[in-house]
């Protein structure tokens, strides 16, 4: 079982927690929900409803639209993120390659967990507007 | 809380208490407490009343022993100010918050360079657990420079310090140079202007006294100081870092009354053996 801290320090990689101070996280450490899956589950199949956004500790995750593969999810990285941004189903479905261990943050309790803490929001936000001054960066660059 | 605040001064007594019900800090672990939100809505209640007797208040609910909640009373401190221009900050308590901000600033740039050079991800983690506390303090520091100083211009004066650029730094810098009185200036100048964490520490050290001499020292500090977060950190590191001093530490810190320190100071020893 991951600590806290431990918690911590792989959710600071995630992309859109990357401007989220260390002691911020240590609140989303405390809704992070750690789980073992064996290899052949599927986390959630296409057009699921999106409720959780993950971030694989151990193993292999696969991103597949059918047999169409999108993304190899491995150690360190997040799959299923925006589904705590929005409302829409998954685009793609996530089915374990090798067992896994993944953190997994729910939308409902990171929506509350904005509501009491507006520097998290400030640092999510500030990590989403990089993403698009990076967008319009690249595109400018063309 | 905003109906509160229609109340005015008549409200502010009840909005103080809010503020020092518990006695416990608002970055505590229970992210869901009410108590924090209600604590937090307090402040921002006094910042919509705006009179003097919320600078009052504000100043006095301050309490080092209480850094989250204290930083919180800074930014309603500097809303009162925007708020209201005709309020009136008492220069003498503001320099005395500003110094022990100063200190502080000083106190984890100390820290930040007696950090080992390991590669684990403990000490990463400290090492940027400090670094935010630096630019914490920092900001402490502008804020409240611009409770007694033209308020704009210290802003202005953060942005260039804090961007990177060399000539914005420069620019805030003489600014500061120019706008602040003789014992201000003695002792945030230098400390800002350093090129170097050493040339930092031997100008912090003339105000504040003898600097910090060693890693273990710099543990003790973080360990006996009121930040929760840092503790924990400070505690993870520890089975990266270990030394005959930290690893008495560590039976201690499984037994902390912090649960997250309690909790990581017991992984780290079954970590360790």
């Amino acid at each position: 079982m991951l600590t806290t801290i431990e918690k911590v320090i792989a959710l600071q990689d995630v992309d859109v927690f990357s401007q989220v101070s260390t002691e911020e996280l240590g609140y989303l450490a405390a809704i992070a929900v750690e789980e073992t899956h064996a290899a052949g589950t599927t986390i959630y199949a296409e057009r699921d409803p999106a409720d959780s956004m993950y971030q694989v500790i151990d193993g292999r995750v696969r991103l597949h639209r059918g047999d169409l593969e999108i993304n190899i999810a491995g150690v360190g990285e997040p799959f299923g993120t925006w589904a705590l941004f929005d409302d829409e189903v998954r685009v793609s479905a996530a089915t374990v390659l090798e067992q896994a261990r993944v953190l997994r943050v729910g939308k409902e309790d990171f929506i509350d967990l904005l509501a009491d803490n507006v520097e998290i929001t400030r640092g999510v936000l500030k990590a989403l507007v990089g993403r698009v001054r990076g967008l319009i960066g690249t595109i400018g660059a063309r | 809380m905003t109906a509160l605040a229609h109340f005015g001064d008549r409200a502010v007594l009840e909005l103080a208490a809010r503020l020092q019900s518990p006695g416990r800090d608002i970055h505590s672990r229970d992210i869901h407490s009410r108590d924090i939100r209600s604590r937090t809505r307090a402040a921002r209640a006094l910042a919509v009343i705006a009179t003097p007797l919320c600078v009052k208040t504000v100043l006095d609910c301050l309490d080092p022993a209480q850094p989250g909640l204290e930083y919180q009373l800074l930014k309603t401190l500097s809303k009162l100010r925007n708020r209201e221009s005709g309020l009136v900050f008492p220069a003498e308590r503001v320099r005395a918050v500003l110094r022990r901000a100063t200190c502080s600033y000083w106190e984890f740039v100390q820290i930040q360079a007696l950090l080992p050079a390991n590669e684990g991800e403990g000490t990463a983690l400290l090492s940027r657990a400090v670094g935010e506390k630096c630019e914490e303090n920092l900001k402490r520091i502008f804020r409240l420079l611009a409770l007694i100083h033209p308020a704009q211009d210290l802003y202005n004066a953060y942005l260039g310090y804090v961007s990177g650029n060399r000539a914005d730094g420069g620019s805030a810098i003489e600014f500061l140079e120019n706008v602040l009185p003789r014992a201000e200036r003695e002792v945030i100048v230098p400390l800002l202007d350093a090129t170097t964490p050493g040339l930092a520490v031997e100008a912090g050290s003339r105000h504040f006294g003898t600097p910090l001499a060693d890693f273990d020292q710099a543990v003790a500090h973080i360990l006996q100081g009121p930040d929760p977060w840092l503790r924990a950190c400070v505690t993870y590191s520890l089975a990266e870092n270990s030394t005959p001093a930290t690893r008495a530490w560590l039976a201690q810190l499984a037994e902390d009354a912090d649960p997250l320190v309690r909790e990581t100071a017991m992984a780290v020893v079954i970590r360790t053996g």
